[in-house]
């Protein structure tokens, strides 16, 4: 009985130690993965050579941080890397791992250069064996650029960040989404500068945002510069970061031919008839003034004015107006833009306080041509929030010789 | 001190000599019980989640019947996955001390709980199919009773030593009984261990060890009382089931896609690691000489584990993936990358099988930061973030309850039965991180919820949402974590009376099962509905049972059994995504079970015979198949309500004293085991309420029931040496097995896109029939005995003895369909083992 008592302890002891004692397995060596040549990504886009694939064989890497990652699946298995001389695409075999404000350097032995559709890409990257992570939380702050700019330097912006502000989507406000979720589709919506150029933006229908709605509004819109062909084609990195829920602008494009429309009035103080605003048709029609009487070939006394509908600019962050202008014969008189708070929208302007801007507008002055239409810049509106603000365009005319014609086209009122 | 007490054992194992007795098979039998049996009624999708119950084969069972069919049949056929009666094994009752232990939560009783106590629970009470059963009401496949009492133990000691290439390589058993003593206590203790470093198949290893104690102490005449407790901590590498291509590429019909090496080493990423003691009391009270009534009280609680891998923002880094495969990568157009793989699987371990060094190199190397750690704004850790970790998926059980049955002597021979049990069962579900692989710490964030929701909102990832972006270090729970209830009355009744030319029973059962779901996280996802109770299903089931024996004379017998019954479902059937959610599924409804058999025996001292026939039709089983859909990037549930099966079939068992030293055995069972509803399906993610598929009916009726020989044949011949030792063969033969059909490929949705003249129209409604297999054993034994009251014995027995490895013993078609190519995801199919043997030295004294 007592070696039974020994017998059973034994068996207890071996067969909860070879149970219990789990087998430790040794960690492998850890290795690190060369870094060889470290070169700019402005050099590495350099070594493409047009129409070929070019096989990387030397031990070369670039360094930078990631702008975009798969979080949103918006992107599969690749990345867009950028340092201070310029961006790429970079593709992997698997999902990458990375994260928006890595640092990494990438190791390009073994990779390839390409252009797929004009889109420079390092491709046949493993996520584990090219690339090494160096800190983490270096978040890129996008460089704020304009649509134009974008779209006359492609390969400039190509695989950067960047942020465009006062643009909205066309279709924005008509419930779209931003892809096709239920049949996994991409889709291409397309964004617009108050000046009207416009910029696609791409979204893959595996995306997680692919069904949400594109945002209505006008404001600021971040994403990274890709391009496709001779197009470029703006990815989102997730729609939080879109800031693009200000009020559609005001613009007042005199393509219906009136100058009236959309709550605008013209209110002529003093003057002959021909000295009143009026319409230049065309297919691109604009607002016409001069106070030229062709009988004596002299300006004529007169006073005319253009007038917004009233703007609630209470909520407004930074509003702005912009209209692009075009002057012949002569830059007299000069026409005015004006800006109040206390207009009562019907009566003789004059009863109201008007602030002038004019001075900060930029102005045409080559009088030998219809064609320098000049874009004015934005006229900041900041000091004039309110709930009743008026924007005008003031002409006021003058008898003497050598007077102009102005033209005056796409009001664009930014909230 | 510790080396004195092995020497002891080794000692016992060497110095003393004896007499041999047939055991061999029995020692078997629980070999095969262990060996990782894959037998799915259904198949999964991938991998991810396949199958994770121990899926025990009842052979163990079997071999010890009394039965001259059942005893052949269970062993003999167990390696071609042969299933008596093509039954799974939640259609058969296996208890001790008349307490069921049968899993409540599975139905199926896991051998592997109280693997390496086979000097104890040999000793079993069997029926084989429906029967009478003085414990509780049975099961239509039979049922055992192990009999674990220590006065029941035969007195005396025994060690033995075995030595195997199956699961484990090396066994050390002892086991001592006192019997009853005269202070009136009996004493029975038993203990092994098995040890494997690697088994039969490439990187499956095995630790096991038992223990066992039963003490009985006779109060008085009328009073005993017995306490049992007993466990079998193991551990032990699995072995995958994959597709052909795999067993083409590396030319093993065994190759394990669960190994690799890890600096050289071997390490099986699916390890099983199971601890589920079980202690029991029992009162056995003898009212008087015609009445015995027997109450006890059990509990048994422990730990239930399967590792996998797991991998955030990485590959699938699994070897036998489809991505992976050559096939994947196979076009007429350009064949490169099917060379390149193709040349990789077949040259490159790290391709072929798993590539653990990866996995370290790219975790320890995944500088990440976690913002807001535990929804603490501005706490930010920064380090190694695992892309890879082994995460063991748990299941630990707690269950106590009671019974009580007496039996009581009616009249001369009419013996009445009756009982009532009750049992409280909860696991909790939960993962942990088993092994970080050398990262600093793995996110608890569920990736897989991103995709396919129409909004972007961060919780939505998070799978504890109390606890956002936590960290989770080395034994740390993360991902799901539930508990699953069910709690069970049973009350049963059972008359059955002897005489001399009719044998009789009938019985009657009535069960009560409760079973709810409680979340202990709450879901970004289920946000109301994934923490806390669930509502509370209940489910009630009566059943029915009778037979009865014609004595046409005391040689030639007929008899007749029946059996009508309702079973709840099973419990894991009836939520539709238990890891995420309380949904239950509505659709569900208590299975039907009605069974009858007739039989014809033959019983002289030369000649044993049973014939039988049989009919059973089991109704309205639901099931539910997890799956994962790369396409969708989300885990999936595929519920098939309403599957219909019969079977149909007869059983031969012959046994013939062809001599007086020569014995010829003879089994043979042809069955049609068939799916006799088309069912309606149901397909549901785990991480959206709406269902993807609603009542879309599947096409399974007359499919064939997969993965098990439908006919099977045993011939065997021994020869018992008066000299105390014999020999011995048997073949076996199997035929009729098929691939389980994947209901999604017998749908409408599936075919539509093909005509009846397409070659892939075909592929998919065609069951293929796998080709018949031929085995051959030999066994041998011999025993000595010496002085007069010691015995040594020794037995050998080599299965599959002409090493044919080419027999497929099963498999299934896999959920997953792509019906632009309706062979991109073929069935996973398991070939048997090649040659095995068992051999073991025993000494009784």
């Amino acid at each position: 009985m007592k070696n039974l008592k020994y017998i059973i302890g034994l068996f207890c002891i071996v067969s909860i130690t070879l149970v219990s004692c789990e087998k430790e397995f040794d960690a492998p060596p850890t290795t690190a993965i060369p870094t060889g040549n470290v070169v700019t990504i402005a050099e590495l886009r350099a070594m493409h050579t047009p129409g070929s694939t070019v096989e990387i064989t030397e031990e070369l890497s670039i360094q930078g941080v990631i702008i975009a990652d798969e979080s949103t699946g918006n992107l599969y298995k690749e990345s867009y890397i950028e340092d201070a001389t310029g961006g790429i695409n970079l593709r992997f075999i698997s999902s990458t791992g990375l994260y928006i404000g890595d640092s990494v350097r990438v190791y390009l032995k073994g990779s390839k250069l390409l252009r797929y559709n004009q889109m420079m890409q390092v491709d046949s990257l493993h996520p584990d064996n090219n690339i090494t992570k160096i800190a983490t939380l270096k978040y890129k702050t996008p460089q704020i650029v304009t649509v134009n700019d974008i779209l006359y330097n492609l390969e400039d912006f190509q695989g950067e960040l960047i942020q465009l502000n006062s643009v909205r989507f066309i279709e924005g406000g008509q419930g779209k989404t931003y892809a096709d979720a239920e049949n996994l589709a991409s889709v291409t919506r397309v964004l617009q500068d108050i000046n009207g150029n416009q910029i696609d933006v791409r979204t893959s229908g595996y995306a997680n945002f692919a069904s949400d709605t594109i945002p209505s509004g006008v404001g600021t819109f971040i994403g990274v510069m890709a391009q496709y062909n001779s197009g470029a084609q703006l990815l989102v990195r997730n729609p939080n970061e879109l800031n693009m829920n200000g009020e559609a602008p005001i613009v007042k494009d005199f393509n219906d031919q009136s100058l009236t429309s959309g709550g605008w009035t013209v209110q002529h103080v003093t003057g002959p008839s021909f000295t009143e605003w009026g319409i230049f048709a065309a297919t691109n029609s604009a607002a016409k003034i001069s106070c030229y009487n062709s009988s004596t070939s002299m300006g004529e006394v007169s006073e005319s004015w253009l007038i917004s509908p009233s703007l609630n600019l209470t909520n407004a962050a930074t509003p702005s107006v912009n209209f692009r202008n075009v002057v012949r014969y002569g830059t007299i008189p000069q026409l005015q833009v004006m800006v109040s708070t206390d207009y009562d929208g019907v009566s003789n302007p004059n009863t109201a306080t008007w602030t002038d801007l004019t001075s900060l507008a930029i102005w045409d002055t080559d009088i030998n041509s219809w064609s320098t239409w000049t874009s004015s810049g934005d006229l900041d509106l900041t000091p004039y929030l309110s709930a009743n603000t008026f924007v005008a365009f003031k002409h006021v005319g003058v008898n003497t010789s050598g007077v102009g014609t102005w033209e005056l086209d796409d009001i664009t009122i930014v909230n | 001190m510790k080396s004195v007490k092995l020497l002891v054992v080794i000692s016992f194992l060497l110095s003393a000599s004896l007499k041999a007795q047939d055991e061999a098979s029995l020692e078997n039998q629980t070999d095969t019980v262990l060996k990782e049996k894959f037998v799915p009624q259904y198949s999964t999708s991938l991998g991810v989640i396949d199958e994770e119950t121990d899926n025990q084969d009842v052979s163990g069972l079997l071999q010890s019947s009394k039965d001259v069919f059942t005893s052949i049949a269970g062993y003999n056929l167990s390696a071609g996955r042969y299933r008596v009666r093509g039954y799974d094994s939640e259609n058969f009752s296996v208890m001790m001390n008349g307490i069921s232990l049968n899993n409540p939560e599975s139905g199926r009783a896991i051998w592997a709980f109280w693997g390496g106590l086979n000097d104890i629970t040999r000793y079993q009470e069997s029926k084989n199919g429906i029967s009478s059963n003085q414990y509780g009401f049975g099961a239509i496949g039979g049922f055992s009773n192990i009999d674990a009492r220590a006065s029941s133990q035969r007195k005396g000691s025994r060690i033995s030593y075995a030595n195997s290439n199956r699961s484990y390589q090396h066994r050390v058993m002892f086991t001592h009984s006192t019997g009853m003593m005269d202070n009136g206590l009996a004493v029975t203790v038993s203990g092994s261990i098995r040890y494997a470093t690697e088994g039969y198949v490439e990187g499956t290893f095995y630790r096991a060890g038992s223990y066992f104690l039963s003490v009985e102490k006779k109060i008085n005449e009328k009073h005993s009382l017995g306490f049992v407790g007993y466990g079998a901590p193991t551990v032990q590498g699995r072995q995958s089931i994959t597709t052909q291509e795999t067993y083409d590429l590396t030319g093993n019909n065994n190759y394990n896609a669960y190994w690799g090496y890890q600096n050289g080493e071997k390490r099986n990423s699916r390890v099983r690691n199971n601890h589920i003691p079980m202690m029991m009391l029992n009162h056995y009270f003898t009212i008087n000489a015609k009445t015995k009534l027997t109450t006890s009280a059990f509990y048994s609680f422990g730990r239930s584990g399967n590792t996998r891998l797991n991998w955030q923002d990485a590959a699938d880094p699994r070897p036998e993936y489809y991505k992976n495969l050559p096939s994947y990568y196979d076009n007429p157009e350009d064949q490169s990358l099917f060379d390149y793989y193709t040349e990789a699987w077949q040259n490159d371990v790290n391709t072929q099988q798993i590539n653990w060094d990866q996995m370290y190199f790219a975790n320890t190397k995944n500088l990440h930061t976690v913002q807001n750690v535990g929804g603490v704004e501005g706490v930010n850790v920064t380090g190694n973030r695992a892309k890879y970790i082994v995460e063991e998926q748990r299941n630990d059980q707690t269950r106590y309850g009671f019974n009580s049955v007496i039996n009581h002597e009616l009249d001369e021979g009419v013996q009445l039965s009756g009982g009532l049990m009750m049992s409280n069962y909860k696991s909790k579900n939960f993962q942990v991180v088993n092994d970080l692989l050398g990262a600093d710490y793995w996110l608890n964030v569920n990736q897989l919820a991103a995709r396919g929701l129409t909004t972007t909102a961060e919780q939505a990832l998070q799978n504890d949402i109390n606890e956002p972006n936590r960290i989770i270090k080395q034994g740390e729970k993360f991902g799901y974590d539930y508990d699953m209830y069910i709690n069970t009355q049973n009350a049963f009744a059972q008359i059955e009376g002897v005489s001399s030319k009719i044998d009789y029973y009938t019985g009657v059962s009535f069960s009560r099962t409760a079973t709810w779901r409680e979340g202990n996280v709450e879901n970004g996802l289920f946000l109301d509905r994934s923490v806390g109770k669930s509502e509370k299903l209940t489910f009630l089931n009566p059943g029915i049972k009778g037979g009865i024996v014609y004595k046409i004379t005391g040689r030639h017998l007929v008899a007749i059994n029946g059996a009508l019954m309702s079973r709840a479902p099973v419990t894991q059937n009836t939520f539709l995504s238990p890891r995420t959610r309380n949904q239950v599924n509505k659709s569900v409804v208590n299975e039907t079970v009605a069974s009858g058999d007739i039989n014809y025996m033959i019983r002289y001292p030369k000649l044993k015979v049973r014939a039988t026939v049989f009919l059973t039709t089991i109704t309205d089983k639901t099931r539910v198949i997890n799956t994962y859909d790369d396409v969708l990037n989300t885990f999936g549930n595929y519920i098939i309500k309403g599957v219909d099966q019969r079977f149909l079939g007869s059983e031969i068992g012959v046994e013939y004293n062809v001599t007086s030293t020569i014995i010829a055995t003879a089994a043979f069972s042809k069955g049609d085991y068939t799916y006799t509803s088309n069912p309606l399906v149901d397909y549901v993610q785990d991480n959206i309420s709406s269902f993807l598929i609603t009542n879309k009916r599947v096409f399974l009726k007359n499919y064939k029931v997969g993965g098990i020989p439908q006919t099977a044949a045993s011939l065997g011949l021994k020869y018992n040496s008066t000299k105390y030792w014999f020999v011995g063969v048997n073949a076996n033969y199997f035929v009729d097995a098929y691939l389980d059909v994947s209901p999604e490929r017998k749908s409408a949705t599936a075919t539509a896109t093909f005509v009846s003249t397409d070659p892939q129209y075909q592929k998919l409604i065609e069951q293929e029939k796998l080709d018949p297999g031929f085995t051959l054993d030999l066994f041998a034994g011999k025993s000595w005995r010496l002085k007069n009251k010691y015995y040594l014995r020794l037995n050998v027995n080599v299965n599959n003895v002409l090493d044919k490895k080419d027999y497929q013993t099963g498999g299934f078609e896999q959920i997953r369909l792509d019906v632009q190519n309706v062979d991109k995801f073929p069935p996973r199919v398991g070939y048997m083992y090649g040659r095995t043997y068992f051999a073991m030295v025993s000494f009784n004294f």
